[in-house]
């Protein structure tokens, strides 16, 4: 049994997972956490810097960091990524084509990271609400997140607004850590 | 150090701990019985008090009795009917009346107050709904108000395309402002250009100060969590001394804006140790902090009508 696994045994015995959530300004991260945490999404205003919320899912203690995702903010991201069990990369489902592209480079630069290059990737599809957001294959098809081979990742199209499918695909990366961290024993 | 004043202390600490408030009403419990009146029988009776510090007083009363709770919402958002007949059942109830006869001039203050009162809750409306209407970048004249603000903001340089990087110069997230209104709405919009316009060169000294090297924020997306801050202040009752005191209007609350934003960026380069924009969160809470104690303290908050400078 090596000092990783031990780290990870401990770490499993308190069940606390730490969640980073990324992607483009306006993408709805800041949305997506309060929907989950049952807080008033009207308000919300663009976030400068990050959030931090809590929340308790399976039996599991989430600690989900939501950073602000203006141009100016992505290079504080490697900040965070020590620790990191799990990445939330965030996308606006009906943006313009040139953020998606955009969307499209952070993300790959993003899986180049050593450090978060064993974390279960979860990348939510949101504003599915919208008459003109792309579907999840669609999506799944422009990314080309068949490529991606370094980690575990799920795609779960989401509406922040409606809270659809927010709890389905924390169930999923919760439960895929879980599995990750179970089976270095 | 502000002195707080003695009546300051009653606004302070009665209503602050619901162990003290009980213990308060008792005390209005007993008073009553002995002196056959009521508490908003009592202010409307005082001629130390001004007539701000009453209005503010008989909010309170309302806000935390639990037996005038309907009267309440008919008198702060109801109807004009609605009030009358609150006001009825509240000058019966609340012993403004003796064998049968109506006690004047107490009731026609307590009439007075509630009037003033309103206003403050209108407000609340009028500015929800300004923050309910979504930025729309097919509006015209949504479209003009946001070039005005470049303007303002920037009178020497000309913004190359609708959709640029220079909007980022000025503290938006990237080249189209249009979403980063969101929970804000067009009020967001709104008051950065009553900033820019009533105290332009405070306005670009804030500005200035933003773009510091290592300290550095977002003008605008600072300013629009300011507004939300602010509509947060104003729904949790903590603008009301300052309301009262000046004038429920939407100029009042955009003047307390302006004293926002130029305390925010004090505060912000006043951290003990030099913060980067990753604090932001922390500090802005700090901040809300501050300002929920200036307001509870009923500090004065100095606005200048002359429209210099804070």
């Amino acid at each position: 049994m090596g000092l990783l696994t031990i780290l990870k045994k401990n770490k499993l015995k308190e069940k606390e997972i730490r969640l980073l959530m990324l992607g483009l300004d306006n993408a709805g991260k800041t949305t997506i956490l309060k929907k989950i945490n049952g807080e008033d999404i009207s308000t919300i205003s663009p976030t400068l810097g990050f959030n931090i919320k809590t929340m308790e899912l399976d039996g599991y203690k989430l600690n989900i960091w939501d950073v602000g995702g203006q141009k100016s903010i992505r290079s504080y991201w490697r900040n965070y990524f020590e620790q990191t069990d799990g990445l939330i990369w965030v996308i606006d489902s009906a943006d313009r084509k040139d953020r998606f592209e955009l969307c499209k480079k952070e993300l790959l630069s993003l899986l180049k990271e050593e450090r978060i290059a064993g974390a279960s990737l979860l990348i939510f599809a949101n504003k599915q609400d919208l008459p003109s957001a792309l579907s999840k294959d669609q999506i799944q098809e422009f990314l080309e997140l068949d490529t991606i081979e370094s980690c575990h990742w799920n795609i779960q199209s989401c509406s922040a607004y409606t809270g659809e499918n927010l709890v389905k695909g924390m169930k999923w990366i919760t439960n895929d850590i879980r599995s990750r961290i179970f089976l270095l024993d | 150090m502000n002195k707080l004043s003695e009546d300051i202390i009653l606004d302070k600490y009665v209503y602050s701990s619901s162990f003290v408030l009980k213990i308060y009403k008792m005390i209005k419990f007993v008073l009553g019985k002995l002196s056959n009146s009521s508490e908003l029988l009592r202010l409307c009776q005082n001629e130390k008090l001004r007539e701000t510090k009453i209005t503010y007083r008989i909010d309170q009363t309302l806000f935390y009795s639990n037996k005038l709770k309907t009267e309440r919402i008919k008198l702060l958002n109801g109807t004009k009917e609605q009030l009358e007949e609150a006001y009825e059942q509240i000058l019966r109830k609340k012993k403004f009346y003796i064998n049968n006869t109506e006690i004047r001039d107490e009731s026609k203050i307590l009439m007075k107050c509630i009037l003033r009162l309103k206003e403050t809750y209108d407000l609340q409306d009028v500015l929800t709904k300004r923050a309910n209407i979504a930025y729309d970048s097919s509006n015209k004249e949504h479209e003009d108000k946001l070039m005005e603000l470049w303007k303002l903001m920037k009178d020497e340089e000309k913004l190359t395309a609708r959709k640029s990087e220079q909007w980022q110069t000025i503290g938006f997230q990237g080249i189209d402002p249009a979403t980063d209104f969101r929970g804000m709405g067009i009020l967001g919009l709104e008051q950065l250009i009553y900033f820019a316009q009533n105290f332009n060169d405070t306005a670009k000294h804030v500005l200035s100060c933003s773009h510091h090297k290592i300290s550095w924020y977002s003008f605008a997306i600072t300013g629009i969590n300011l507004t939300a801050l602010e509509l947060e202040l104003l729904r949790e009752r903590y603008l009301q001394y300052y309301l009262i005191s000046h004038e429920a209007s939407i100029e009042s609350f955009n003047e307390f804006y302006c004293y926002l934003f130029t305390e925010f960026n004090n505060y912000w380069f006043k951290r003990p140790e030099p913060v980067t924009v990753m604090d932001f969160n922390d500090v802005f809470k700090s901040f809300k902090g501050k300002i929920i104690k200036n307001l509870t303290d009923q500090i004065p908050i100095i606005v200048d009508t002359d429209k210099k400078k804070y």
